[in-house]
Formats: structure tokens, C-alpha cells, sequence
């Protein structure tokens, strides 16, 4: 790195956290510190169905914290699922909220808490900064090791009016506590294990590659890097096997205090392209896009990338930079397949006919401001073709 | 949308917001706004402070006091200490307050509830006061809260006043007698005045009485003609000063003075006259008759002394007369010279006049028509019809009503008749006659039948006209597709039909590129976009897909058609399918392509055979090796770049151990191959790099590459060259190399030089070079 840009001022925020067995057993204790008197418990029925939302619940109620389930959570959270969260909180005279679940309850509680604070519409606040007023007290308890929305300043909604993915960049949702349990990942099925596992490999190549990154960040990205390719493989065969469950859950809170402070890049403008236009799971998304977008990206990167490979186990010593990125990008190429991830687009149904709208979205989002290369729309599109 | 493309646009202001250094960039930045509430706090409990009532709130049950504001203080004059330790029984009048407190303990009832009480003060004395109490959870526990207002003042003004209105009703009792006292005398003194009144009625009315005796002139003239006496009202009917005529000759005042003597023989004859009417004249010479009462005065021997007697004005009466004599001449007139016949009857139906309209109308005579009765002159089966209807107008209908009216020659007349009953009970008619207005209409309906045979003509004209356009659309081999202004189809020939399976019914409403290959799509509405705003004809090819997923290639021609105000009212698409044309220019084009491959799998195998090895025309594959592996990359933009880039060439290979005499043949070659892609091809680009004992010079280019043809002349020939001054070429090249590798290709011609570091040993292959080389100089010894 330029010695120079190492002064140069950069912020890190992050929640204060809890990680450990057990942790989400301390849920009681920090509501009760966050002055709750009634808590908005927003999940997913999927979480409901494995049981750590009751477990969640049982805790609250032997505190004596009354308590009411939001659970009307899909993938994918969108604009009428936050509106409608926002409503039983006002109804409920609630003060402060609980999340548990993947990314998707944990983005729709950081909704609902700015939209009862501010009085505003969840569409209003897109972009960075438009949050006035901050959301009140809230607490995360993730259950999947991919998203790290409980550490990140970030929140993404789908308007299905506009068939976009939204994002909202503030630091006034970046959540007042994380209780990150590795045992709640026991119970994620294998696909979603590894789509989880692949989007935190992108979190921490997007962070590292950022031209928000710092010395802070990139020390946690290139530590979700080197764990990623040696646990990620074993969380799927031995899903209950605590030792890399952990791993990987601490790579992910790794990878997202990493993009949460730096940034993402192409791969995530257009994953949420991908989302908002055709309701694609976005781990898997991310995980066909990156190697091309490694691959476009590697000229204004080539040290960094260098760096990920060596941190990922790859023999890149004394390399061509060529020969560097072709590595690279086929190890990634090799991890996604690895896992059981379709290596296309076209196999999970894209067709070559919703490219060009795919990469007019792509442009609009906000994640490419940080991408390590200024891309015309041309260039995502021809990506996006390539991925095909 | 805005907010995304502004984002759009300022990539670098959206990575500084990220990396957050902004103010507005804080971290769940609670405390301004902690404040901001604490403030508002603050700001209501100074308020509650400034308020004269005592608010106060208390823990219920226990009646516990939690909080109160400085008004409850001073009110009961204790201290905040105090009142902590205290209940709202400690100070609120007991009796009252549980009965507060049992109401509020319904708990449902939240609304407020307001009542009168006391406050016990420090000292024990009671304050009255007004108390309004609401009961409220906060928390889970229950609290009353209850505003105060000390009513003793109120209470103090209220007594006041009550007072006041007792002296206030006394006083109105004095002064309700005194007033009563007044009246009753002034009802007294109104009693007298209406006397005194009505006896000054009563004079009135008989100087009245006098007065208008006085308003007919009396007078008397003596025989011999002189006026004598007159009375005053003389002035009011001719203007004459009375005192004035007394002594004149009552010639004077006659209008004709012969009618003095006339007068005057007749009362010397009859001794009086009664009503006789006169005409006198006014002082400015006007007419004005009088009716005279007069009588002869004898004296008493029996001569005539004078004539005296009363005048009474009848100038008044005479002109009502006359206007009523002009009225009814006018009336006459009126209905005389109307238009329209004016028929009176009498109560039975029986004319008994009829103006001259009326009767030409009808063609009779006044007379003849007197002698008529309605139903002469209606028609026969009509007199039901006139029964009723006169019986109606009898009621007072006044309708106007239709009738045809039976002329004199028997021919009938259309009219519109009003009919009125008189006061006197007879009948009159106005009757207009409009058969003319009746004829008018018909013609107008003639006129309007007429129009719409004419409509119905050209209507039938322009459906056969869209007939015969739709037959030609029908049987058009060609393609045609109409959209609207929208893209949306709205005909669909049967030639378009056969073509894609579906039928009109099924793409009408539905756009023309749902029907194009979807990679198409977005080139074929841009170009619909072209044609809307005013870009055609425009032709251009695409793919259509067939109800059968079959696609056709189209050759399409489309232009718009424009309504009045120039915008486009159509789009017309006409296409013929020309996929069997396109697939046998697909045909031809991979047949050449196999000629041409074959063609240069010959030339490679004869070449290679011909040099011995030594010249291999290849394919890119056989090329990308070496270019990848390259160590030296050096552009030639130029005729000037060639010295440059051949001298960092001959660096390579000097560097590489090439030396000596081997050294400078092989750079002729690459001097030759240089200038080659320079003159060939503008430019190029040369690689260098060492392969098992060799080292290699390439220089790739992008020119049009050598034909097949020409090939083996080109690169055998000595001196050959598709152009005058190209050199040697590649015998030149083959000659100083050991091995030359040529791609070739419509995209560019790379040439690879290998040359061994070490000689090569002669081998007996090396014998069987081509008599074309033996001339070459700097030719590698074959002995």
C-alpha cells in the first residue's frame, strides 16, 4: 500500500459484539440495559422453524420483557415488509428490537427501526446519509455466517414497483449490540451454508480491493480470506461440527467490519441487480459473478489481488501478474463449483435478453461508487455475458 | 429516479460518504437528540410551573404524592420537602376526594372528571377549589392526576354579585311603581287631547264641506250682458281673477260669444235651464265646457232683471269620453289590420264578428260568416275533437292547438288557433293560418331523407373501398403488419399469418417485437422509435419467431403514416422472408471457406515438402506459443520505427549468443519482415524470445494477409511482391533462417524467424534446397 494513503483519515464503526457459545442467551440482559419494555422480535419462518426464535423468546420472558413476533419476512425483504413491521411496532407501543435470522430479518429490522423514528417512508431513506433521526435500541442475533448485517451500516430492501434492490448506507443503523452465536448455524441446510459461505469471501474481496479500504479493514478482509477456502468445504460436510462452524462465523463478522467501514464493489451492485430485477438468492448470485469480476477488476487491483491469493493458500510466489489473476480467478471458480453452486447465470435462469436492464440497475447502485475500477455500463454488461 | 443517476454521476462524493467523515456521519448519534426531548421536558415543566392551578399527580391506591408543581406550594403553602412524605388525603378534602376516588377506581372511566372541593393549607384552613382529576397507567402502575384551580376569589365575586342583584331587584320594584304612577296620568292626558281631536275633525270636516259647495261657480250677469257677481273657484276652472271680471262683459268669457244671445233668448223664453252645456273659455283662450243650472231673476214688476245660476267643469268628463272613443278606435283598428283572423263567438258557438284576416282567410264575406257556427268550418270527424276543446277553453286552458279550418271553395286550411272565453261569456279566437310553415317542414324532412339515402351511399362506397384494401392485404405474398402509435399490432395479413401460425385475433393489442427473436428486441424498438419520430422509410432485418419457436429471417421495410397534425397515426411493416436466401449464402460462405481451408492445407503440405521443413504455414495455435512467451514487445508505428525496433531485435539476439556473420544474416531477414508489416500493413508489432537452442524474431501485423493463391509465389518466389517495392521478401527471410513460421489470415500475418544459436550440421535433406535458392546471398553453405 501507498505509505501515504495509510495517514490518510478513514473511520471504522462497529457495534459493540458478543461472540461465543451462547451468546444469544445474553439477549435478556442487554434489553433490559437498553431501557426495553416491550421488544419487537422480527424473524423469519424459517428461523421459527428451527427453533432459536422461541429460544430467543424463552429468554426474554423469564427477564419479564414482554415481548411480540414479527415473522412476515421473505428473502429478499421488501419496502411493504418493513411498512408493515413498522405498524405493529406503533401498534404495540414497542421500544426496542430484536432481530434474529440471516440478513434478510436483521436489513428489515434496521428498516423498521428508522421508519418509526423518523416517520418517514423506507424508500426515502435510500442512499448514504439520508437517515436524520436514529433508529431505536437494536439488537442482532444472526443466525447464518454471510450477510454480518449485524455488524454493517448497511440495509438492503427490494422495491418491487421499481424491481430494484435499495440500499441504505448509515451509521445510524449500524446495530447497538451483536450476539453472534456460532451454535444458531447448526441448523442452516447445506445450500444455504454455501451461499452463506461464498458472499463473505466476496464481502472480503470487495472490502480489500475497495477505494474506501483502510489498513483497519483490510487486516479484518484478509482475515475472512484465509479462513473462507479452509472451513467453508468441512461446515458442509460435518454441518455439526462446531470447530468450523465457528470459523466461519468468525470470518463473516471478520468480513463484514471489513465492508461495512470500506465498501463493496461490482460484484454487489450487480448481485443486487440480479435481486431486485429477478429475485436470484444473492449469495449465489455473488458467488457465480466474482471470478469475472475478479478478472475485470485484477489490472487496478493486481497487489491486492496478489495478497488475497497468497491469503487464500494459493502458490502465487514469484508469478506473473498474469498468471496471478488466471490462479485466482480459477480457484474461485473451483471453491464455488466445490461447494455445489451453479457456475453460470444461464443455470439458474438468466437469460442473455435481460442483460442490458440488469446492467442499467447494476449502474444505479451504490455499491459500484467504491469498485476498485470505474466500470461504463458496457463493461457490466459484457460481465454479465461473460457469467452467462 | 433522480437521486440514482445524480448517484450515478458522482461515484467519488458516494465513496466519501461511505468512508463517512461527515457530521451528519455519526453512529447512533443519541444525544442531541436526548437533548433536543430533555429541552422539550424542560420547557413543559416551567410551564407547569408559571401555571396559577396546583397540578399535582398520586400513586394510586396509597394516594402516595409523586410529583406537583410550585403552585401547589404556594397554594398550600408547604414545602417541597413536605409534600413528599404526604398523601393527596393529607390535603384534599376527605369526603370529596373518596368519592373521587371510587368513581376513578372503575378504572375504565379515563375521562377526565371535574368537581368543587377544598384543599387543606399548612394551617388547617380550607381553600375552595375547582379540581379536575383523570386517572392514567404509565408503567403499570395507576396514577391521578389532578389540576387545581383555587376558586376563592371566584367564590368572593360570586357572592358580590349575588348581592348586587338583590339591591338591583329592589331597586327595580321602586322604580316599576313610580313608572306605573306616570303612565296612569299619562293615560289621562291622552284621553283629553283625543277629545280635543276629534272636535277639530269635526270643523274640518265641515269647512271641508263648505269649501267643496264653493268648488262649482256661482254667478250672476245682468240682462244686458255684464257679470256681476262670480264666486272665487271662478279662478281654479278658467283662471280669471273674480275680482277682475266683476263689470266686464260676460262675452268675455265665452268661447263662442254668439252663444251669449242664444243663451239668453232661450231663459228669457223658459225663465231656467238644467244641465245645459256651455262652452266658456279660460284666460289663455282655452276651451272649457261647463254644465249650467240657471234661472231668470225678475224684479217685482215682472222684467228681466238677471240670470244667476251655477257652472259646474265638465272638461274632465268630456276628455275621458273622448279617450275612450280613441281607446276603442284603436282596439279596432287593431284587430281590423291584423294578420292573424280574429273570430268572436257567443257562448253557444254562434259567430258574432270576425276582423277581415279572418274572414279572407276562409274566403268568405263578414257578412256570410255572421251567419256561421264553429263546427261549419271544421272538419267532419274533428267535432268530438272542438266539443272538448271548446268546453276546455270554457275551464280556462288557454293551449294553442292545431286545426284545419274548411275554406269557402272546400279546401282546407292548416292553422294554430288560441282561444280565450270573454268575461261576457263569448268566445274569441286567434287563428294563424301556417300551411305555408307546415309545407316548409316537409320539405326539410324531404331534404333531411334525402341526406341520409346520401350518407348511407358513401358509406357504402367507403366500406367497399376497405374491402378492396383488406383483399389486397389478404392475398399479398408479402408480410404486412400495421401497428399503432403505441407499437401495439392492428393488422396482420394472411401472409403473416401462414408465416408465424397465428392468427390476426391472437397478436392483435400485442407488440411487434413480442413476436421477434428476443436478442432483437431492444434494436427493433429503437428503430420503432426512429420511424415515430419522423425517421422512414426504414429497412432492416430481423428474426421471427413462429408460433412453433421456428424463427424466419425478415427483410423488413417499414414507414410511418402520418394523421393530420403530423404525428404518427401508423407504422407499416412490410416483409419478405428471405431465410432460404440467407441459409444459401450461409452455404456458399462455409463451402468457400472449406475450398480455402483445403486450399491452404495443400499449401502448407507442398510448401513444407518443397522446403523441407523449413517454411511451415500455420495456424495461430501453432504461433501463440511463441507470442505468449515472448520477452521483447516492441510497437512499429512506421517506416521510422523499423531501424529501431530491428536493432532491439539484433540486441536480443546478440544477447542471446547469437554472434557474428549468423547474427547479421538473420537481422536481413528481420529487416525484411519488418518493413514487410510496415509496408504491408502501415504497422506491427515484434517479439523476440529463445526456444530450445534457437532464438526468434516475430512480427505480427494486421493487414490483409496474403491470399491463397498467391501464397507459394509469395513466399518462394525470390523477389516477388504484391507490391512494386517490397524486396525480397520471404525467400530472403527463409534463406537467412532456419525455420520460418507464417500465419497467415484475413486478420493479420504473423511471421516467425528461428535461427539455432550454433550452426546447423549439413544434413542430406539440406541438399534437395530449391534451385531458387542457389542465387540468394548470404545463403548458408550447403558444402
Amino acid at each position: 500500500m501507498n505509505p501515504a494513503m495509510e495517514l490518510e483519515l478513514r473511520k471504522f464503526v462497529a457495534p459493540e459484539f458478543v461472540f461465543g457459545s451462547g451468546a444469544r442467551h445474553l439477549v435478556a440482559q442487554y434489553a433490559a440495559n437498553f431501557g426495553a419494555r416491550k421488544v419487537l422480535v422480527v424473524t423469519d419462518p424459517g428461523v421459527i422453524k428451527a427453533g432459536w426464535t422461541k429460544d430467543v423468546t424463552d429468554t426474554l420472558e423469564s427477564a419479564e420483557i414482554s415481548h411480540i413476533v414479527f415473522s412476515d419476512v421473505t428473502s429478499n425483504p421488501r419496502a411493504e415488509e418493513v411498512m408493515a413491521g413498522a405498524e405493529v411496532y406503533r401498534q404495540e407501543r414497542c421500544n426496542a428490537i430484536v432481530a434474529v435470522g440471516g440478513g434478510s430479518p436483521i436489513d428489515c429490522a434496521k428498516g423498521i427501526g428508522i421508519v418509526v423514528t423518523n416517520e418517514k417512508h423506507i424508500l426515502d431513506f435510500e442512499g448514504v446519509d439520508e437517515v436524520p433521526i436514529p433508529a431505536p435500541p437494536l439488537i442482532c442475533i444472526p443466525t447464518t455466517s454471510g450477510s454480518a448485517a449485524e455488524v454493517s451500516q448497511f440495509a438492503i430492501i427490494t422495491d418491487l414497483a421499481r424491481r430494484v434492490k435499495i440500499a441504505i448506507i448509515s451509521k445510524t443503523i449500524v446495530p447497538d449490540a451483536a450476539l453472534i452465536d456460532p451454535v444458531t448455524l447448526t441448523t442452516m441446510p447445506s445450500d444455504l451454508t454455501a451461499y452463506t459461505g461464498l458472499d463473505v469471501l466476496v464481502h472480503a474481496l470487495e472490502a480489500f480491493v475497495s477505494n474506501a479500504q483502510s489498513p483497519i479493514t483490510s487486516m479484518f478482509a484478509l482475515e475472512a480470506c484465509r479462513l473462507v477456502p479452509h472451513y467453508l468445504a468441512a461446515t458442509i460436510r460435518e454441518p455439526e461440527n462446531m470447530i468450523p462452524r465457528g470459523k466461519m462465523m468468525r470470518a463473516s463478522l471478520s468480513a463484514g467490519l471489513a465492508f461495512s467501514n470500506a465498501g463493496l464493489g461490482l460484484a454487489h451492485a450487480m448481485a443486487h441487480s440480479l435481486g431486485g430485477l429477478l429475485d436470484k438468492p444473492h449469495g449465489e448470485s455473488n458467488a457465480i459473478l466474482m471470478p469475472y469480476v475478479v478478472s475485470y477488476n485484477f489490472a487496478e487491483a493486481a497487489d491486492e489481488y496478489t495478497e488475497i491469493a497468497d491469503a487464500m493458500g494459493l502458490d502465487v510466489a514469484k508469478k506473473s501478474s498474469e498468471d496471478v489473476k488466471i490462479i485466482l480467478v480459477n480457484a474461485l471458480k473451483e471453491l464455488v463449483q466445490s461447494v455445489g453452486v451453479a457456475p453460470k447465470l444461464s443455470d439458474i435462469g438468466v437469460k442473455h435478453s435481460d442483460i442490458p436492464e440488469l446492467a442499467r440497475h447494476a449502474m444505479d447502485d451504490l455499491d459500484i461508487a467504491t469498485n476498485p475500477r470505474a466500470p461504463s455500463q458496457r463493461d457490466v454488461e459484457v460481465v454479465y455475458e461473460q457469467a452467462l | 429516479m433522480s437521486k440514482r443517476s445524480d448517484a450515478k454521476r458522482d461515484w467519488s462524493t458516494l465513496r466519501d460518504k461511505i468512508i463517512g467523515l461527515g457530521e451528519s456521519s455519526a453512529s447512533k448519534s443519541y444525544y442531541p437528540e436526548l437533548q433536543r426531548r430533555l429541552a422539550d421536558l424542560e420547557r413543559f415543566r416551567a410551564l407547569l410551573d408559571q401555571s396559577n392551578d396546583a397540578i399535582l399527580l398520586a400513586k394510586l391506591p396509597s394516594g402516595q404524592l409523586v410529583d406537583w408543581n410550585e403552585s401547589t406550594c404556594n397554594i398550600l403553602d408547604y414545602t417541597n420537602a413536605d409534600l413528599v412524605n404526604m398523601t393527596i388525603y393529607d390535603i384534599a378534602d376527605t369526603s370529596a376526594w373518596k368519592k373521587v376516588s371510587e368513581l376513578l377506581s372503575a378504572e375504565a372511566s379515563a375521562a377526565p372528571t371535574t368537581l368543587t372541593t377544598s384543599l387543606r393549607k399548612r394551617d388547617g384552613s380550607l381553600i375552595p377549589t375547582e379540581m379536575t382529576v383523570v386517572v392514567m397507567s404509565i408503567d403499570g402502575h395507576t396514577y391521578a392526576a389532578a389540576v387545581a384551580r383555587d376558586i376563592t376569589e371566584r367564590n368572593k365575586a360570586e357572592q358580590e354579585l349575588a348581592r348586587y342583584r338583590e339591591r338591583l331587584e329592589e331597586l327595580v320594584v321602586d322604580r316599576t311603581a313610580d313608572l306605573r304612577r306616570a303612565n296612569d296620568q299619562l293615560r289621562q292626558e291622552i284621553a283629553e287631547r283625543e277629545r280635543a281631536e276629534e272636535a277639530l275633525r269635526d270643523s274640518e270636516r265641515k269647512y271641508r264641506q263648505i269649501y267643496e259647495s264653493f268648488y262649482d261657480v256661482y254667478f250672476r250677469t245682468s240682462v244686458d250682458g255684464r257679470i256681476e257677481i262670480v264666486s272665487p273657484s271662478i279662478q281654479q276652472h278658467a283662471g280669471y281673477d273674480p275680482e277682475w271680471l266683476v263689470g266686464r262683459p260676460v262675452t268675455d268669457v265665452y268661447y263662442n260669444a254668439k252663444d251669449r244671445q242664444f243663451f239668453l233668448d232661450m231663459m228669457l223664453a223658459k225663465g231656467e235651464v238644467e244641465n245645459y252645456e256651455m262652452r266658456l273659455k279660460t284666460l289663455d283662450g282655452q276651451p272649457v265646457d261647463m254644465l249650467v243650472n240657471a234661472r231668470l231673476r225678475r224684479k217685482p214688476d215682472g222684467t228681466p232683471e238677471a240670470i244667476e245660476g251655477v257652472l259646474h267643469d265638465i272638461t274632465d268628463r268630456k276628455r275621458a269620453e273622448e279617450a275612450l272613443r280613441e281607446s276603442e278606435e284603436r282596439y279596432r283598428t287593431l284587430v281590423e289590420q291584423a294578420l292573424d283572423g280574429i273570430f268572436l263567438a257567443d257562448s253557444d258557438g254562434r259567430y258574432i264578428d270576425v276582423n277581415p284576416s279572418g274572414a279572407a282567410m276562409l274566403g268568405y264575406s263578414r257578412d256570410e260568416i255572421l251567419s256561421m257556427h264553429i263546427s261549419d268550418i271544421v272538419r267532419p270527424e274533428e267535432l268530438d275533437r272542438l266539443a272538448v276543446h271548446i268546453s276546455n277553453v270554457k275551464r280556462g286552458d288557454r293551449t294553442i292547438t292545431e286545426w284545419d279550418l274548411k275554406r269557402k271553395d272546400g279546401s282546407y286550411i292548416t292553422t294554430e288557433l288560441s282561444a280565450v272565453q270573454l268575461q261576457n261569456g263569448n268566445i274569441q279566437a286567434i287563428v294563424r293560418d301556417i300551411t305555408e310553415r307546415k309545407r316548409a317542414e316537409e320539405e326539410l324532412q324531404k331534404y333531411r331523407d334525402h341526406l341520409e339515402d346520401l350518407v348511407e351511399q358513401r358509406t357504402g362506397e367507403l366500406r367497399e373501398e376497405q374491402e378492396f384494401t383488406s383483399a389486397i392485404l389478404y392475398t399479398s405474398t408479402a408480410i404486412v403488419i400495421v401497428l399503432g402509435p403505441d407499437g401495439k399490432i392492428v393488422r396482420f395479413n394472411r401472409a403473416a399469418e401462414q408465416l408465424t401460425g397465428y392468427s390476426q385475433d391472437e397478436v392483435y393489442g400485442r407488440y411487434l417485437w413480442d413476436l421477434l427473436a428476443p436478442e432483437q428486441i431492444w434494436q427493433v424498438k429503437s428503430l420503432f422509435e426512429e420511424l415515430t419520430s419522423g425517421k422512414f422509410p426504414i429497412q432492416f432485418e430481423s428474426h421471427i419467431v413462429g408460433k412453433d419457436g421456428s424463427r424466419r429471417l425478415i427483410a423488413w421495410s417499414s414507414t410511418s403514416l402520418l394523421d393530420a397534425d403530423g404525428k404518427t397515426k401508423y407504422v407499416i411493416d412490410t416483409g419478405i422472408d428471405i431465410t432460404e436466401r440467407e441459409r444459401a449464402e450461409e452455404n456458399r460462405r462455409n463451402f468457400e471457406k472449406q475450398i480455402e481451408a483445403q486450399k491452404r492445407q495443400f499449401y502448407k503440405d507442398t510448401i513444407l515438402s518443397v522446403t523441407s521443413g523449413k517454411l511451415d504455414i500455420c495456424d495461430a495455435a501453432d504461433v501463440r506459443p511463441y507470442i505468449s512467451a515472448s520477452q521483447i514487445k516492441e510497437e512499429v508505428c512506421g517506416p521510422d520505427d523499423v531501424g529501431y525496433t530491428r536493432r532491439q531485435a539484433q540486441q536480443f539476439c546478440e544477447e542471446h549468443g547469437l554472434v557474428g556473420d549468423r547474427l547479421h544474416t538473420f537481422m536481413v531477414g528481420v529487416g525484411e519482415a519488418i518493413t514487410n508489416a510496415v509496408k504491408h500493413a502501415g504497422s506491427g508489432r515484434v517479439y523476440a524470445g529463445t526456444i530450445d537452442g534457437s532464438v526468434w524474431v516475430g512480427v505480427a501485423d494486421r493487414g490483409k494477409g496474403i491470399e491463397s493463391l498467391i501464397l507459394p509465389k509469395a513466399t518462394l518466389l525470390r523477389g516477388f511482391s504484391t507490391k512494386p517495392s517490397m524486396g525480397l521478401g520471404y525467400s530472403i527471410m527463409l534463406e537467412v533462417s532456419d525455420q520460418v513460421l507464417l500465419k497467415t489470415g484475413p486478420h493479420g500475418t504473423t511471421v516467425i524467424l528461428v535461427k539455432k544459436l550454433e550452426e546447423p550440421r549439413v544434413t542430406l535433406e539440406s541438399l534437395h534446397l530449391p534451385d531458387t535458392w542457389m542465387n540468394a546471398p548470404g545463403q548458408v553453405s550447403h558444402g
